[in-house]
């Protein structure tokens, strides 16, 4: 579990304290000075500190106590503003650090301290080693992002092997038919994720046209078949459309996981649409 | 259709004076633990909540369930608390549909304050 300093007068750590307690661990302080305490003893990973305490001069802790110390240079650092002004904007960029409003909406503070926290993790472990696409949980986080505020199209890719086939096709060979699927997803302008067993998750933002989504789908199958033969490796295509009907991510991602399925009960190398 | 409201607090001297404010044609379930609201926002899918707020501890994990529940997202919340926290929460949070009352407030007030959230003005 990440550790987060919270630094601000007593009764708003707590309130703070209480809203990311179940995803972070949180250490209260209430002063400058027990910022470069706690730094020291606690080792964060990420500071949150409030502009509005009069026993913080945020801008000198983050320079002088952050920044400026090779320890804790990169740490992420969200400043909490009951009325930032441009300046304090403009300050918050030169300190590299985020700022949020108060009062703010606990999901949204919930939000932005995780963001912060994956960008913790270095991206070689963010990547499939083989695509260098997005593995599936850092995609779906970013995905259900965009999710609520842009229309789109959910897809969900399959490269597999036919098992009884004649001639079987190598582990490798399918591995390069995940590899040609990758490079054509990148082409598209979606946001893009591997999971394990060469299946790949995407989302088109703003499409939402059946007509566009199948006719990329079917060139993709096709690609696969005229590459590597219509007997060996076989791609699914799924695809979901955000609507009324899919009112939550999870909602979005069963239907799109219906038309996939769908496409393996009709006999591979299909796209089907929901 | 049906009217369910839902009533959370630790105590139950609480939950017997909210139980009060209700006429006889609304269904009231009380709760008295925020680890029972999951399986009860489901199974009621209620019109209101309240809340007799004692500790921060458990409070926003209750909001969070609530608020990214399908079913629950939009329902108005009335949160009673000592007049010291609904400071500190008005001065911190914005909190979506969500009506702050100290807990000095009158039965009386609560019933006209109920009545708005849920549109039943006509007491038996």
């Amino acid at each position: 579990m990440p550790k987060i300093i919270i630094a601000d007068e007593q009764r708003n750590a707590e309130i703070i304290s209480a809203i990311l307690k179940n995803r972070f661990e949180t250490v209260m302080v209430a002063n400058g000075r027990g910022v470069q305490e706690k730094l020291y003893v606690e080792k964060p990973d990420i500071l949150l500190i409030s502009a509005d305490s009069q026993m913080i001069n945020y801008k000198a802790v983050i320079t002088n106590m952050v920044r400026r110390n090779r320890d804790f240079a990169a740490m992420p650092v969200l400043i909490i503003s009951s009325a930032p002004t441009p300046a304090d904007e403009t300050s918050a960029k030169v300190l590299n650090a985020e700022i949020i409003q108060r009062p703010f909406d606990p999901l949204e503070l919930v939000k932005k301290a995780e963001e912060l926290a994956i960008q913790l993790i270095p991206l070689k472990d963010r990547l499939d080693p083989v695509t260098k696409l997005h593995k599936r949980e850092y995609t779906e986080e970013r995905i259900q992002e965009v999710f609520p505020k842009k229309s789109g199209t959910l897809f969900l890719v399959e490269v597999g092997k036919y098992k009884f086939a004649s001639q079987p096709a190598s582990e490798e060979l399918a591995a390069k038919a995940a590899e040609v699927v990758a490079e054509e997803v990148k082409a598209f302008k979606a946001i893009l994720g591997v999971e394990k067993d060469r299946k790949f998750i995407g989302y088109i933002p703003d499409i939402s046209e059946r007509a566009i989504c199948m006719s990329w789908g079917k060139k993709l199958i096709q690609k696969i078949q005229e590459i590597f033969g219509e007997e060996k490796v076989y791609v699914s295509v799924g695809f979901a459309c955000n609507d009324e009907k899919t009112p939550t991510y999870k909602d979005l991602f069963q239907t799109c996981d219906r038309a996939i399925s769908l496409c393996r009960e009709k006999g591979k190398n299909i796209a089907s649409y929901y | 259709m049906e009217t369910t409201v839902l009533l959370i607090s630790d105590q139950l001297q609480d939950l017997n004076r909210m139980k009060n404010w209700f006429h006889k044609g609304i269904t009231v379930k009380g709760l008295n633990a925020f680890s029972a609201l999951p399986a009860a926002l489901a199974s009621e899918m209620p019109s209101l909540i309240i809340i007799r707020l004692r500790e921060f501890d458990d409070f926003f994990r209750a909001y969070e369930t609530i608020r990214t529940n399908p079913v629950a997202e939009n329902v108005p919340l009335i949160v009673i608390a000592e007049v010291a926290i609904g400071d500190a929460l008005k001065e911190n949070v914005a909190l979506k549909n969500t009506t702050l009352m100290g807990s000095s407030v009158t039965d009386g007030y609560m019933m006209k304050i109920i009545d708005d959230a849920l549109g039943t003005h006509n007491r038996e």
